[in-house]
């Protein structure tokens, strides 16, 4: 029985989840959301999103200042998940074989060649690091989108399946040197790209520069509770979520308007200061971006605890899951981490719902 | 002695000679053609007269003058007579010059209009001047060419008797009465006035509130006012499902409205926080939420019907309504 196969059975005996499963499913999520919050602090929206991308099974790149936690975060995540972890640096002269594959002598003086850090673990790998994306040449990239988009990679003749994997991703935006920039292509295989930043509470600032506990990285992210999800359910949990979560005809209408006012701002009678909007957006959107969408809205209203998708749900969750999948024209693209947050906030501001 | 006759006798007939060549014997004449010598250019010229008498202070006295004469020749523009005061009791009102040619003959006509304003005790003769018009040749190779217009003379009679039998003020007077002055219909001009000041003033009312200044400079929108009367609508057929929905949806625009952008239920807090006035009625504006919902996102119309009637939607849009008039 191949891996992939052992991976359907699994998701098969869990596919029909009740209600009241969903519900101390629900109780679980909280306690790995409060867990990672003892360790990183100020971060409680990233938290909630990074829940609600493991919850909805979807491919996560973390974005930010250098030294904000990001990897912090990412480690305490990963031991709160359970699940086998593996984390690799981005290199700029690391190559595809070297996440299959690595050589060496053995004791014997023969050469050796044994499976990489995404083969060690087999089917067993949960949550899969990545560090500086960015650094890390196209080649490895395209791996990357492989193993993202379709779960399994090809090697030693044969195939890997990995039915639990969740790809963390991390880039640090300050450096341009020697980096490569993802492709549309790859960033729209992310489920949602959060942007961290310094809490804006100077309480929180003050606690992070002078409190020891935040000094010692591993303590820290030893204190995480371990395994407050069982990670070979997830996938499960995640389509009955899906299943269960009702969007109703209003907020599929609702939904639509909001791609139509993304791909056309004339038609909507959006207007942002200073900004050609006739020129602003050139493309993207992508009907994948709608689908993860509404599948991060659903997870939302379950952590909330409602059996509806409500138009709230889609604004908390829009800025990660579609932010980077709208292309800007190349004018406005140098600005546009600023403007990206007016065009949404002007999106939800003008579009009726229901 | 005799030589004093003789003296005598010639005075009296330099006297005569005078007198005869003064009055010209043909003036009663209407038409009256100039005999022309063969060699002049000039072939005719005839003045048309008016008659001669019944003059009184004021008339018009219109003269024609016809000439014909070889169209090599040109009138001199300035040997015509000049508009403008001839004497102290005569006025040259209007000098009118056509000109045709046909035939080798140039022909002209020359109207002149004279008013006379010599105020006779008695039927007294007045003579209006003669005066003579200058052609040349063109090309200046043929000596030039005159018409003479002989003076004309005609009678003017007095308005009055100059001793008045009666008092010039009573009825048989001269003094007659002012005609009455005419009185000119206006009544399309004010018609054109009306119509013109209201153009103008709707013009300026448009322009006020483009620019909305005064009168519209202020009119705050009422969102609720506006939204409670459309829910009033909908109230008069409660019982279909677009009745209800509607009314929702009224008081949603209503609210977006008021904030300016779109409201969630979830934004309530914040905007009740900055919209104090509405503050009172947040426990029905948080069921109005969880109705509306129940109803576009739960798909639970009756729930949602029993959780708040379209009734009490309507009383809280008046309410919201009122208490927005009163800001």
């Amino acid at each position: 029985m191949t891996s992939k196969e052992v991976a359907e059975k699994k998701t098969a005996k869990t596919a029909h989840v009740d209600a009241a499963e969903l519900d101390t499913w629900r109780n679980k999520a909280l306690t790995f959301e409060t867990s990672i919050n003892g360790a990183i602090v100020g971060q409680e929206r990233v938290i909630r999103l990074i829940t609600i991308a493991v919850f909805a099974r979807g491919h996560v790149l973390l974005e930010g200042d250098v030294g904000v936690g990001k990897t912090t975060l990412l480690r305490a995540t990963a031991r709160a998940l359970g699940g086998d972890f593996e984390r690799v640096e981005g290199t700029i002269d690391l190559m595809p074989a070297d996440l299959i594959y690595y050589t060496y002598l053995g004791e014997d003086g023969r050469p050796r060649v044994d499976p990489g850090p995404v083969l060690r673990y087999g089917s067993d790998l949960a949550v899969f690091f990545f560090n500086e994306i960015n650094r890390a040449r196209p080649q490895v990239h395209s791996l990357l989108l492989r193993i993202m988009a379709e779960r399994s990679v090809t090697a030693f003749n044969r195939e890997y399946h990995f039915p639990y994997l969740q790809v963390f991703a991390d880039r640090n935006r300050i450096e341009r040197e020697e980096t490569f920039e993802l492709p549309a292509a790859a960033r729209d295989r992310f489920f949602m790209e959060i942007n961290i930043e310094l809490p804006d509470d100077r309480e929180v600032r003050r606690d992070l520069a002078f409190s020891t506990t935040f000094h010692d990285v591993d303590a820290l992210v030893n204190s995480v509770q371990e395994n407050v999800l069982d990670h070979t359910k997830l996938d499960g949990i995640a389509r009955a979520i899906q299943s269960e979560i009702h969007t109703s005809e209003a907020l599929e209408r609702y939904a639509l308007d909001i791609w139509q006012a993304l791909r056309d701002p004339v038609g909507a009678g959006i207007v942002l200061e200073d900004i050609d909007m006739d020129r602003l957006v050139v493309g993207g959107a992508s009907p994948r971006g709608m689908s993860y969408l509404l599948r991060a809205a659903r997870v939302h209203a379950w952590l909330h605890g409602r059996d509806m998708v409500v138009p709230e749900d889609l604004r908390e969750v829009f800025p990660e899951t579609m932010g980077h999948r709208i292309f800007f024209d190349p004018i406005y693209e140098l600005r546009r981490t600023e403007i990206v947050r007016r065009f949404i906030k002007a999106v939800f501001e003008t579009v009726p719902a229901p | 002695m005799k030589r004093r006759l003789l003296l005598l006798t010639g005075l009296l007939l330099l006297a005569v000679g005078v007198v005869s060549g003064f009055v010209p014997g043909g003036a009663v004449a209407q038409d009256q053609a100039a005999p022309e010598e063969t060699v002049s250019p000039v072939r005719s010229v005839r003045v048309s007269e008016p008659r001669d008498f019944g003059y009184f202070p004021g008339d018009l006295i219109r003269r024609e003058i016809y000439i014909a004469i070889d169209s090599a020749y040109k009138l001199q523009p300035a040997s015509q007579p000049a508009a403008g005061p001839l004497d102290y009791w005569l006025d040259l009102n209007s000098v009118e010059l056509k000109e045709a040619e046909s035939g080798g003959v140039r022909r002209y006509r020359l109207t002149l209009d004279y008013q006379s304003f010599y105020v006779p005790l008695e039927v007294k003769r007045r003579r209006l001047p003669g005066f003579t018009l200058d052609f040349v040749a063109e090309g200046g190779e043929k000596a030039a060419a005159a018409a003479n217009i002989p003076p004309w003379s005609f009678l003017m009679s007095p308005l009055r008797e100059i001793e008045a039998s009666e008092r010039p003020d009573e009825p048989a007077g001269f003094l007659k009465p002012d005609r009455a002055p005419r009185l000119n219909d206006t009544r399309p001009w004010q018609i054109g006035l009306g119509a013109s000041l209201t153009v103008v003033l709707l013009g300026l009312l448009l322009l006020a509130y483009h620019y909305a200044r005064w009168p519209f400079h202020k009119r705050a929108a009422r969102p609720f006012t506006e939204g409670a009367r459309a829910i009033r609508i909908y109230l008069r057929k409660p019982d279909r499902p677009e009745s209800y929905r509607g009314g929702l949806l009224a008081l949603h625009r209503a609210f977006d409205n008021a904030a300016g952008r779109r409201l969630f239920a979830e934004d309530m807090p914040g905007f009740l926080r900055s919209h104090a006035a509405y503050a009172p009625y947040d426990a029905e504006i948080d069921r109005f939420f969880e109705s509306s919902r129940q109803v576009f996102f739960n798909d639970d119309l009756p729930g949602a019907k029993q959780h708040m009637p379209l009734k009490a939607i309507a009383a809280l849009g008046d309410k919201l309504g009122a208490a927005e008039r009163r800001q």
